[in-house]
């Protein structure tokens, strides 16, 4: 069964180009969101097996909703999109629990490769993060 | 008009006055007089204004609006109470981030805004905090490291940075990991980082773990012992990395002052040669001798600073830990102005917050058990530093119960300490401060104590005596039922050590005067043996003798011609030595010890006619 992928992020021409390199990969994309709180929400309903998550976002940043997620669900999948200028936002969103990122503007392999990253990675035990990922 | 080269002046301000403001809060809270306040609304003002030059608007407006609620204690249009004190500590707090993360932030080369905004990113806040430090450091000391990765990311991996903490969370879902190199990952970060690792590592896992990361290059597994020694090079580069140093401008005069007349003196060096004047030359050679010593002294007195860069953090650490044991206690620092070498002040920063927090947590009773015992309600907590003999005495004194002898010989009996801490059947009322302390400094004795949110944790007391020691210091405890003190010894600098020279063998060794008492000439009727150990017998006391040449493995003991008595404390013990050289200054360089090293060093050194030397630890010996 193809993986289910929700994208969030507030421009529709992001989400589409996104969509289309999943799909093409034959990835299932099960829904979309413009905010934070949405992207939330749709991922309590539908459970994906992945999230793309944009940081920059309105209505709470991408950071808060990658929190929010993995409180209420501590194995979910992130994937974080971001900026070259935001490695500190990217810094944070790992440290709350993302699993990996990819780098605007998108390149086909690369979000590729990053989402099969994530898909593939044994989900293992938090406790044991080392330090410099902590506060 | 680019400002960045303005950077570390905004930063040492601000963290100046980040400081005074802090002070004024506490100060204020403690029903201290109105002047408090209003250092307090001073500091966040001048903050504003600074923020605001520099562009920073984000610092600006917090600290604009912590001066509006200042102003408004100020005019009295509020009272002053416990929350509101909170509400404007944590304002405080803020404050400090947000000058940190601009500072980080701020553009490196305004003049290619693009170009800089990629390049600076942010550093990221992914320090070890200090207790995480300290455990990591611990882990090392215990030598629980069991295994290294190094890892390689592709040369073309954007965020680098991010890359690495993508690495360190996917090895610590398979692995204990103790600590990296670097320690954290700024936007500089080149690609190349290590990842200690505990014990029972898989290394299968953990290379399929890293590499799973993404963007890895290479997965390398070192041992403990051959990154030692990279380690130690690598931390003497940050220790050499150029930093800013605010220095009195008397002080740098001084300098350049001295200089300047040494340059005069040098060039009459020349004629005076050509002319043969033996005579003038000797009083110029004496002239040039007293001033090189003067200038040694002042362009020491460039690395001093007063203690009070570091002791004023810790009234809020004081505080804080105070509050959250439902404690009151009555902070006092005394002698802020002392000075001390930089670079052991901000070694000092960690062992002291860990002794203060454990006097607050350990060592000063809750409100009811003082007045149970008769005591004032509020608990006594001292700071202080003091000049003495050639160094400084730090003290950390608090009123509390004191240190329960049973208690702490029970507790070493049960973690097995006692023979390591060559205890066995000592009872708790032979039991000397001496020697409880170096029960209490046992490595693994911290871990095992009473954890709670404030102390206990991380950094234990054998951390803190190892740091004392490295920096050539040394720490006594006494304890009672009315308080217990801790005396923190340390030289005044580490840049240069006043040492005696000895020979031992074929070499030539160094022992630093701070542990010092006397040397004196070892003569045969001076030896005695009392109960299987070799003494000396120095007028009316007896001090074990240790022969270096048996310790050091250079020789037969036997017809050594001198004895140098070491003392820390009251553990005292006399080292027979060949012969004794003299005094001479020295600059103690770190080393890197082989492997079969005796354990003995603490550092190595070129003595004055260019020959290196080993650094003797007496406190080693004892």
């Amino acid at each position: 069964m193809a993986h289910t992928v929700l994208i969030c992020d507030d421009a529709a021409f992001m989400r589409n180009v996104l969509a289309d390199i999943l799909r093409q990969a034959g990835l299932q994309v099960v829904a979309e969101a413009e905010t934070g709180k949405e992207a939330v929400e749709k991922y309590r309903e539908l459970k994906p097996n992945l999230v793309l998550m944009d940081i920059v976002l309105p209505e709470g940043s991408g950071l808060d909703a990658v929190r929010q997620i993995i409180g209420e669900f501590p194995d979910a999948r992130i994937l974080v999109c971001s900026a070259v200028g935001q490695q500190s936002m990217v810094a944070e969103a790992i440290r709350a629990g993302a699993r990996d990122y990819v780098v605007k503007p998108f390149q086909t392999n690369r979000v590729l490769e990053a989402v099969h990253r994530v898909l593939d990675s044994p989900i293992g035990l938090r406790s044991h993060i080392p330090g410099p990922l902590t506060e | 008009m680019d400002l960045s080269r303005y950077l570390d002046l905004y930063l040492a301000e601000t963290r100046e006055r980040l400081r005074s403001l802090n002070r004024g809060l506490l100060e204020l809270e403690a029903g201290g007089a109105a002047g408090a306040l209003e250092e307090a609304f001073r500091s966040a003002h001048t903050i504003k204004g600074m923020s605001a030059t520099m562009g920073f608007r984000a610092v600006a407006a917090v600290a604009h609006e912590l001066e509006d609620r200042l102003e408004e204690l100020r005019s009295g249009g509020r009272q002053l109470d416990t929350a509101l004190i909170d509400a404007l500590l944590a304002r405080a707090d803020e404050l400090e981030r947000a000058v940190e993360e601009a500072v980080l932030s701020a553009p490196v080369l305004p003049a290619e805004p693009i170009a800089a905004a990629e390049e600076a990113g942010e550093l990221l806040d992914t320090k070890l905090t200090a207790a995480q430090a300290a455990e990591a450091e611990t882990h090392a000391l215990l030598g629980t490291v069991e295994v290294v990765a190094r890892v390689v990311l592709q040369p073309a991996v954007a965020l680098k940075a991010a890359r690495a903490l993508v690495v360190c969370r996917r090895t610590g879902e398979v692995a204990r990991v103790l600590g990296t190199d670097p320690p954290e990952f700024s936007p500089d970060f080149g690609g190349e980082l290590r990842i200690f690792l505990g014990r029972g590592t898989d290394r299968l896992a953990v290379e399929r773990a890293i590499r799973g990361a993404g963007e890895v290059q290479s997965v390398v597994f070192e041992s403990p012992a051959a990154v030692r020694k990279e380690a130690v090079q690598a931390e003497l580069a940050t220790r050499l990395e150029p930093r800013h140093v605010r220095v009195d401008q008397r002080r740098l005069d001084e300098l350049v002052d001295g200089i300047g007349e040494l340059s005069i003196l040098r060039g009459r060096l020349g004629p005076l040669l050509e002319a043969r004047r033996l005579d003038q030359l000797e009083e110029l050679v004496g002239r040039m001798d007293r001033l090189v010593d003067e200038l040694q002294d002042a362009a020491l007195a460039l690395r001093m600073v007063p203690v009070a860069e570091v002791f004023d953090r810790f009234p809020r650490v004081v505080r804080d830990t105070a509050r959250g044991l439902g404690k009151e206690v009555d902070f006092l620092i005394e002698g802020r102005e002392i000075e001390l070498d930089r670079a052991i002040l901000e070694e000092l920063a960690d062992p002291l917050v860990h002794l203060l927090r454990n006097a607050v947590d350990h060592g000063l009773e809750t409100a009811g058990e003082r007045s149970a015992a008769g005591k004032p309600v509020r608990g006594r907590l001292r700071l202080g530093a003091a000049r003495e003999r050639s160094g400084v005495v730090i003290e950390v004194e608090d009123d509390g119960r004191g240190v329960r002898r049973e208690g702490a010989l029970a507790q070493g009996r049960a973690l097995g300490l006692l023979a390591a801490a060559r205890l066995e059947g000592v009872g708790a009322a032979d039991l000397t401060d001496e020697q409880l302390l170096r029960l209490l400094s046992q490595p693994g004795y911290s871990s095992a104590t009473a954890v709670s949110e404030f102390s206990g944790r991380g950094v234990g007391l054998d951390v803190v005596m190892s740091r004392v020691r490295s920096l050539g210091g040394a720490i006594e405890l006494r304890t009672s039922e009315s308080g217990t003190t801790f005396a923190l010894r340390l030289p005044l600098t580490l840049a240069v050590a006043p040492a005696l020279r000895v020979k031992v063998g074929d070499e030539d060794y160094a022992i630093p005067l701070t542990h010092i008492a006397e040397a004196v000439e070892l003569k045969d009727d001076m030896i005695a043996w009392v109960r299987g150990q070799e003494v000396l017998r120095l007028r009316d006391q007896i001090i074990p003798l240790v022969r270096l040449r048996r310790v050091l493995r250079v020789g037969e003991p036997g017809g050594e011609s001198a004895a140098v008595v070491a003392e820390a404390g009251e553990d005292r013990a006399a080292l027979a030595v060949d012969r004794l050289v003299g005094r001479e200054e020295i600059v103690v360089k770190p080393f890197d010890p082989a492997v079969d090293t005796l354990p003995v060093f603490s550092g190595a050194t070129l003595l004055a006619d260019g020959r290196p030397a080993l650094v003797l630890d007496p406190m080693s010996v004892l």
